[in-house]
C-alpha cells in the first residue's frame, strides 16, 4: 500500500533529465503537418526541482509564430501552467490547435480539476481588427484526462475582438470540477480557435490536477474510537 | 539546477526567397537580480513579406526568457514584440531586457507613434510590478519618445491564477539624425510568476497619420485596462 502510494508522488523525470511533457501544434495552413514532440525536443528546458521543468521556445513559418513559456509540475499535484503567443503570418483567417500533455500516472479517486485562462489578442496593424474566436462547436480551452474533457472554458461560440489601430483586447475564465477517474494516466491543456490575419494573441493556460485529501489516520482512529461500543464494567 | 540547450527554433519552409539573413542587426540585453546578465547579438531572419524576425530564449538559474521581434520594412517603421518571463525560484526577481536596431531608414525628424502592449500573468499568487521606471518603454537614441504601464503599476493573477491586462499609448516625437530604437521592459516578478507581453510599437505612416490619430488625438493620450 505504501509502496503504491509512493509510486503515485513519485516524480517521472529521469535522473537530471526533464519532468516528460509533449506538445501538438496544428494550423489550418499546413493541416497534414502537425509538429508533435516531446517539448524537451522543440526548445530549451531547465528542471526547477525534482518535481518541475520550466521549457520555452519558439516555432516559425511562412504563415504563423508561435512562442511559448510552460511549466510542467508532477509531484503532490499535477499542473502544466504554459503562456504561447501566437501570430497569423498568413493573409486570411487561421484556425489553429494546440495541446500541452503531461503523460503520467495521475492519483486515482476523487480529485479536484481547476482551470484558469486569460487571453489578450492585439491588432498590430492602422485598421481594421483583430479577432480571436471559438472554431465550431468546440470551446476554445480544454483541460482532458487522458481523452475525456473534463472541464472547459470559453464555450463556443466566443469571440474577442479588438478594435482600432493598435487595439488590444483582454478576458479570463477559471473553471474547476470534481474527477473520479478510474487509472488516470495523463493531464492534458488544449486550445483551439481562429485568428485574423496579420493579429497576434497570447493565452496562458493553467491547469491543476490534486487528490481530495482524505480524513487523516489519527482521525479515523479517533471516529472509530467513538463509534465503538462503550465497556461497562459490571 | 540544470539547463540543456537544444534546438532554440524550428524554421520551417523559409529563406527560401530571403536575400539576406542579415539584413537587419539586433541586441538583446537581459539583467537579473539572480546574477542573470547577458548581451547577445541576433542576425535579423527575413520573412516573405519583407518584415525581419528575431528570437531567442534564455535560461539563468530560476529566470526564463522567451523573446520574439517583428520589424516591418524601415520606411513605416513598426516593431512587434513578444516577451515571455517566468521565475520560477522562491524569491522575488527583477528582469530587464532590451532590444535595440540599427535604423537604416530614418523616419522623418517630426513623427507620430502609436503603441499597445498586452499583459498576460499566471502563477499562484503572482504579482507583476515596477516602482522606479516604466514597465515598458522606447528610447530612440537617448530620449524616451513612449512609455506604457508607467510606474508606479502592479498587478496581479488573482485567486484563479491566471488573468491579463493592456495598455495602449499614442504621441508625436521630433527627434532629427535618429540612430537606435530601444524596447525596453522592467519588470519586479514575484516568486512563480509567468508573464507575457505581446504588443508594438509603429511610427505612424505620413499618409496615414492624419485619419489615424484624429480621433485618438481629441481623446485622452493613454488608456490603461
Amino acid at each position: 500500500m505504501v509502496f503504491l502510494a509512493m509510486c503515485w508522488l513519485a516524480p517521472t523525470a529521469i535522473a537530471g533529465g526533464p519532468i516528460p511533457a509533449e506538445f501538438y501544434w496544428q494550423a489550418s495552413s499546413a493541416p497534414d503537418d502537425p509538429v508533435a514532440a516531446e517539448l524537451s525536443m522543440l526548445g530549451e528546458w531547465t528542471n526547477i526541482d525534482e518535481a518541475s521543468t520550466v521549457y520555452t521556445g519558439s516555432l516559425l513559418s511562412t504563415a504563423w509564430h508561435l512562442t511559448w513559456t510552460t511549466t510542467v509540475t508532477n509531484g503532490q499535484e499535477q499542473m502544466i501552467d504554459t503562456i504561447l503567443s501566437v501570430t497569423n503570418l498568413g493573409a486570411t483567417t487561421q484556425s489553429f490547435v494546440t495541446g500541452t500533455s503531461l503523460q503520467s500516472a495521475l492519483a486515482p479517486g476523487d480529485s479536484l480539476l481547476s482551470l484558469a485562462c486569460s487571453l489578450a489578442v492585439t491588432n498590430l496593424q492602422f485598421d481594421g481588427a483583430a479577432t480571436l474566436e471559438t472554431v465550431g462547436e468546440d470551446p476554445l480551452v480544454q483541460a482532458k484526462i487522458d481523452s475525456t474533457v473534463a472541464t472547459s472554458n470559453f464555450d463556443a461560440v466566443y469571440a474577442l475582438t479588438a478594435n482600432g489601430p493598435f487595439g488590444v483586447a483582454t478576458d479570463s475564465a477559471a473553471s474547476m470540477t470534481t474527477v473520479q477517474a478510474i487509472d488516470p494516466a495523463g493531464l492534458s491543456v488544449w486550445a483551439r480557435f481562429m485568428l485574423t490575419p496579420g493579429d497576434t494573441t497570447t493565452l496562458h493556460l493553467l491547469a491543476a490536477y490534486s487528490t481530495i485529501p482524505a480524513p487523516p489516520a489519527s482521525l479515523m482512529v479517533a471516529l472509530l474510537w467513538c463509534l465503538a461500543p462503550s465497556r461497562r464494567r459490571s | 539546477m540544470k539547463t540543456q540547450h537544444i534546438a532554440s527554433a524550428l524554421i520551417l519552409g523559409l529563406c527560401t526567397t530571403a536575400t539576406s539573413l542579415a539584413d537587419l542587426v539586433g541586441v538583446l540585453d537581459i539583467a537579473g537580480s539572480n546574477g542573470a546578465s547577458t548581451s547577445t547579438t541576433l542576425n535579423g531572419l527575413a520573412l516573405p513579406d519583407g518584415s525581419t524576425y528575431w528570437t531567442h530564449q534564455y535560461i539563468h538559474e530560476e529566470l526564463t526568457v522567451s523573446t520574439t521581434m517583428v520589424a516591418s520594412p524601415i520606411e513605416d517603421l513598426q516593431l512587434a514584440t513578444i516577451m515571455q518571463f517566468s521565475n520560477s525560484g522562491t524569491e522575488d526577481l527583477q528582469v530587464e531586457v532590451a532590444f535595440s536596431m540599427t535604423l537604416s531608414t530614418l523616419p522623418p525628424p517630426l513623427s507620430e507613434w502609436l503603441a499597445s502592449q498586452s499583459l498576460n500573468i499566471g502563477g499562484e499568487d503572482a504579482m507583476v510590478e515596477t516602482d522606479t521606471e516604466p514597465l515598458w518603454s522606447v528610447v530612440v537614441d537617448d530620449t524616451l519618445v513612449a512609455s506604457l504601464f508607467d510606474n508606479p503599476f502592479s498587478f496581479s493573477a488573482g485567486q484563479s491564477g491566471s488573468a491579463s491586462t493592456y495598455d495602449t499609448g499614442n504621441g508625436t516625437v521630433f527627434i532629427d539624425n535618429w540612430q537606435t530604437l530601444q524596447v525596453r521592459y522592467a519588470v519586479d516578478l514575484s516568486a512563480g510568476t509567468t508573464v507575457g507581453f505581446n504588443g508594438g510599437f509603429a511610427f505612424v505612416p505620413t499618409a496615414a497619420s492624419l485619419w489615424t490619430l484624429a480621433p485618438m488625438l481629441a481623446t485622452r493620450r493613454r488608456r490603461r485596462h
